[in-house]
């Protein structure tokens, strides 16, 4: 039997211009009897006008849904947007009567469709207090299969509603030596429901991460998981799930993005699983970076990229984008009980001169000059941005540059990893005339911060060209439009013109990246003229986005394809960018990467970009050897190198090699070469970790290989044997861990989310997905 | 800070080159002893995919056991045991999961599958006599009243100087309540 509930209905009235123009806040209370009908009373007499002008009360198909508001036939955005009331009870009833003198009943509730107009329109809605004496709902809102209820209250901004969700914790321990870091990440699944569930958790980890070991806790049993083939892996998992055992199941949706299910966690009952991975530290420009992503972005997938993206929906409508991947988002007055905690400890092996954190308050010991450990301040905790600490070290890189791991199968053949630090002598090369083209992310995700720092850094960059430059501004969101048809030169008024241009430039829409990519690499490219004759001129794509989008590989793609000449510099604005994008563009663009956090000052580090393309970069890289024997180098194509961007490639050396590398190159027409010492030398590290940073690195070759469609079933195949060989996840290969010894009651239960924040600085109205 | 859980941080290579290391002091391979399980396996669910846990014991005899490596050989046709899962023994000197090898686990050239595990302890507490010192968790396919046929063979063992060790490795299916 249904009882009576009374609800509490908060208008913010921004953008209720037809229903409540002058009133900020208005209160409304509502009551449901067990028939279904629907009793509205004003509360406060000043907000009658809101009673009186609401004509429009219903459910839609989903009974958990009450819909109200206002609606004007003759308007002509149409349908308007209306308060949303959701049930807890799944049996709530079909249809709610208006009470009569108040509202028009309508038979056909409309469809919620938020119009131009009214996209800052909300109605926020909370369930007032239960009247105990006829109300028979479940007080468990949020369990498994229940709708969910909403609550802020506009005076209580901070007031986040908590939701309980199965993920508990993060816990997050590193270790950096050189700069190879070794990291281990423990994630407690905690059943808050009373009935048995299956919890899947959709998260990023670093695009470079060699994921090769993982652990399932159960109580103090703990069960190391094994590598096997995607399907066969998932197969073992579901058989198991289906039996009643505690399994889970780790597989890959994207090099950055994993998905973790665990099945039958029983209530109340917890499960830890420990995910460890190699990677290597950037050094951008003075600085060793250590980032930990800690949530995945709101994914735009246009519609004829296919079923393979991302999608970005509300909490409960996982399955609901049509994608193979859905993310669920808490919505902005919700927030889970998930946290995180994170400890680097740092032996840089060399003097560490500074240790900072950039995106969150770190509590920082040293230990000596060269060692030191970093740990997120408790404070915050919340895991809605990247995770991203710098640290410089006295004197040059190039000491230790160098790391080698015996192999332990004693093969003869050795890894290595091996830092190419560009030549400081390409400091002093000038460049030739360039061709700047701003390729602009101006959808809907960008909106906020992120367009203003974007704006601000291709201004600073505009300003700084020379009148024998040219350039090009080109936006992308729903569709790509330009400044100007063809590159213009650098004169001071059309420079002040792109300025006034891109200070115009506003956010909203999908990002349809494949279409500005195009627009950037097909866009007339310029000629200039010197001693020796007519030539092109070198374009420099400076691609600003957050790289929310979920076909990273037809934008990679496109650009493997149609490159050229062109050079690509990517620069990943956000909290929590798309870095397996950003790096990748960078890389098949033959250009660098940066990253602009909120925190960040964007003119330093365009001041720094532009000294970087303001010099000859080291072309044509390669490896020579002097009495050392390496093979499968990778990346196989060596990238350019530029002022101050080390790069890192991974091979295999003859156990016991004695002699020397050299890294050879040309820039500014002269031939470079700079020594590169190996085993025999002093300094020359060892390590461990390197035989799978070695295979994610040739997992990854092979990866781009087949986006340009080189041999991809032969390098599916070779993708998979790697990966099975190395014990390492790939998209080929998933960990799977059952427990088979107990056994759980009952059946497997349901499935559930794990919803997560979006990211700090993104906008949840104008990315995700509801119903 | 306890050995034990400091060894259960090093790296799987780390792990290894350990090992080795050990086992280097080792003459050859000197596994001699069998034993296929012969325990009804513990089953649930479907007959046509179940999953069975199976106990694996070293007996060192009158010497303490610091390290072992252990291949198990399935008898079963390909793809009907598969290994879902390993976990750790009942002495707490072994009690965290072995490693396994992938590479032979996953073999080229169809060649037979094989689980190779190994671990080490060089603790104080070590065990003697037979000791349990890994469960793995298989999935099985085969008639209810079948149960996977295994061999499990001592490839190295030693005691934490190094001493090869005449170790036996024996199999036998496991359930709650009937702990070994």
């Amino acid at each position: 039997m249904r009882g009576q509930q009374t609800w509490k209905v908060w208008i913010k009235a921004s953008g209720l211009v037809a229903l409540c123009a002058a009133a900020a806040a208005a209160i409304v209370s509502c009551s449901s009897d067990q028939h279904g009908a629907l009793y509205v009373a004003s509360e406060r007499p000043e907000y009658n006008q809101l009673r009186a002008d609401a004509n429009y009360v219903g459910y839609s198909d989903d009974p958990q849904t009450l819909y109200f508001g206002r609606t004007e036939e003759s308007d002509q955005t149409g349908t308007m947007q209306l308060g949303e009331l959701r049930s807890a009870s799944p049996s709530a009833p079909s249809r709610a009567m208006a009470k009569p003198g108040g509202f028009a009943k309508r038979e056909e509730p409309r469809q919620i469709a938020v119009g131009p107009r009214f996209d800052e329109e909300l109605w926020v809605i909370e369930r007032g207090p239960r009247d105990t004496r006829y109300l028979t709902i479940d007080s468990n809102d949020d369990r498994p299969g229940c709708g969910s209820l909403i609550v802020r209250r506009p005076d209580e901004s901070d007031a986040k509603r908590v939701v309980p969700v199965p993920l508990e914790h993060t816990d997050v321990t590193a270790r950096v030596t050189g700069y190879v870091s070794t990291v281990n990440v423990t994630q407690t699944f905690q059943n808050p429901f009373s009935e048995k569930i299956e919890a899947v958790y959709v998260f990023p980890l670093p695009e470079d991460a060699a994921v090769n070991d993982f652990l399932m806790t159960i109580g103090s049993r703990t069960i190391r998981g094994v590598i096997r083939e995607r399907n066969e892996a998932r197969a073992i998992y579901e058989n198991a799930r289906r039996q009643g055992k505690v399994a889970s199941l780790l597989s890959q949706e994207r090099p950055n993005i994993f998905t973790q299910t665990v099945a039958n966690i029983e209530p109340g009952k917890r499960i830890d699983v420990t995910i460890t991975y190699f990677n290597t530290l950037a050094y951008r420009d003075g600085a060793f970076e250590f980032v930990f992503p800690m949530v995945v972005g709101p994914r735009f997938n246009p519609p004829s990229s296919g079923r393979d993206g991302i999608g970005a929906v509300a909490r409960e409508d996982r399955g609901a984008s049509g994608q193979k991947t859905d993310v669920t988002y808490l919505r902005p007055n919700e927030r889970s009980g998930h946290d995180i905690a994170i400890t680097l400890d740092i032996d840089a092996g060399m003097e560490i001169e500074d240790v900072r954190g950039v995106t969150h308050a770190v509590n920082v010991r040293r230990d000596g000059s060269s060692r030191a450990r970093v740990a997120l301040n408790a404070s915050d905790s919340i895991p809605n941005r990247d995770f991203v600490v710098r640290y410089n070290v006295a004197g040059s890189v190039t000491k230790n540059a160098m790391v080698i791991q015996p192999d332990p199968r004693n093969s003869g053949w050795d890894y290595f990893t091996l830092m190419l630090v560009p030549p400081e002598q390409l400091d002093r090369l000038e460049r030739r005339p360039m061709e700047m083209v701003f390729l602009l992310d101006c959808s809907g995700s960008m909106n906020g911060r992120p367009i203003r720092q974007a704006k601000d850094a291709a201004i600073r960059v505009l300003r700084q060209l020379r009148p024998s430059d040219t350039f090009a501004i080109i936006r992308f969101a729903a569709a790509p439009s330009i400044f100007r048809d063809r590159p213009v030169e650098a004169t001071s008024r059309n420079v002040r013109e792109a300025i006034e241009f891109v200070e115009g430039l506003e956010s909203e829409g999908g990002t349809y990246m494949l279409d500005g990519v195009r627009a950037a690499l097909n866009f007339p490219q310029g000629r200039w003229r010197d001693a020796d004759g007519e030539r092109d001129r070198t374009r420099f794509v400076c691609f600003m986005t957050d790289g929310f989008i979920g076909n990273e590989a037809e934008v990679m793609t496109e650009l493997r394809e149609h490159l050229g000449e062109t050079r690509i510099f990517s620069f990943g604005v956000g909290t929590s960018t798309n870095r397996y994008l950003l790096d990748g563009v960078a890389r098949i663009g033959r250009g660098a990467v940066a990253y602009l956090d909120p925190r960040d000052d964007a003119s330093e580090i365009m001041e720094r970009f532009f000294d970087r393309v303001s010099h000859a970069a080291l072309a044509d890289v390669r490896l020579e050897s002097h009495g050392v024997e390496i093979a499968d180098v990778y990346p196989r194509r060596l990238p350019d190198l530029y002022a101050g961007r080390p790069v890192i490639v991974s091979g295999r050396i003859r156990s016991g090699s004695r002699g020397e590398l050299s890294i050879v190159g040309e820039a500014g027409g002269r031939r470079m070469s700079l020594a590169v010492l190996t085993r025999a030398a002093e300094r020359v590290a060892t390590q461990s970790g390197l035989d799978a940073v070695w295979a994610r690195m040739k997992i990854r070759e092979l990866s781009e290989s087949a986006l340009a469609g080189v041999d991809s079933e032969e390098n599916a195949s070779e993708i998979l044997r790697v990966a099975l060989a190395h014990n390492l996840m790939s998209r080929q290969t998933s960990f799977v861990a059952v427990d088979s010894w107990s056994q759980t009651a009952g059946d497997h239960g349901v499935s559930v989310g794990v919803p997560v924040p979006v990211p700090d600085g993104v906008r949840y109205e104008t990315t995700v997905n509801e119903r | 800070m306890n050995p034990r859980t400091s060894i259960g941080s090093l790296t799987w290579c780390a792990a290894l080159l350990a090992l080795a290391g050990v086992l280097m002091l080792l003459a050859a391979s000197h596994g001699r002893h069998t034993d296929v399980a012969s325990h009804a396996p513990e089953t649930s669910g479907s007959p046509d995919a179940r999953f069975v846990a199976m106990d694996v014991f070293v007996d060192s005899g009158s010497k303490t056991l610091a390290a072992y490596q252990i291949e198990i050989t399935s008898q079963d046709a390909p793809g009907q045991t598969l290994l879902s899962g390993v976990e750790g023994g009942g002495h707490p000197a072994f009690e965290a999961p072995p490693r396994y090898d992938a590479q032979a686990l996953h073999p080229q050239d169809n060649q037979p599958c094989r689980i190779i595990i190994a671990a080490f302890d060089v603790g104080h507490d070590l065990p003697r006599g037979k000791t349990r010192v890994a469960r793995l968790h298989m999935q099985y396919r085969g008639p209810l009243d079948s149960t996977p046929q295994l061999v499990a063979r001592v490839m190295a063992s030693a005691t934490e100087g190094g001493e090869k060790i005449d170790a036996v490795a024996t199999l036998t299916t496991s359930a709650p309540g009937a702990e070994h």
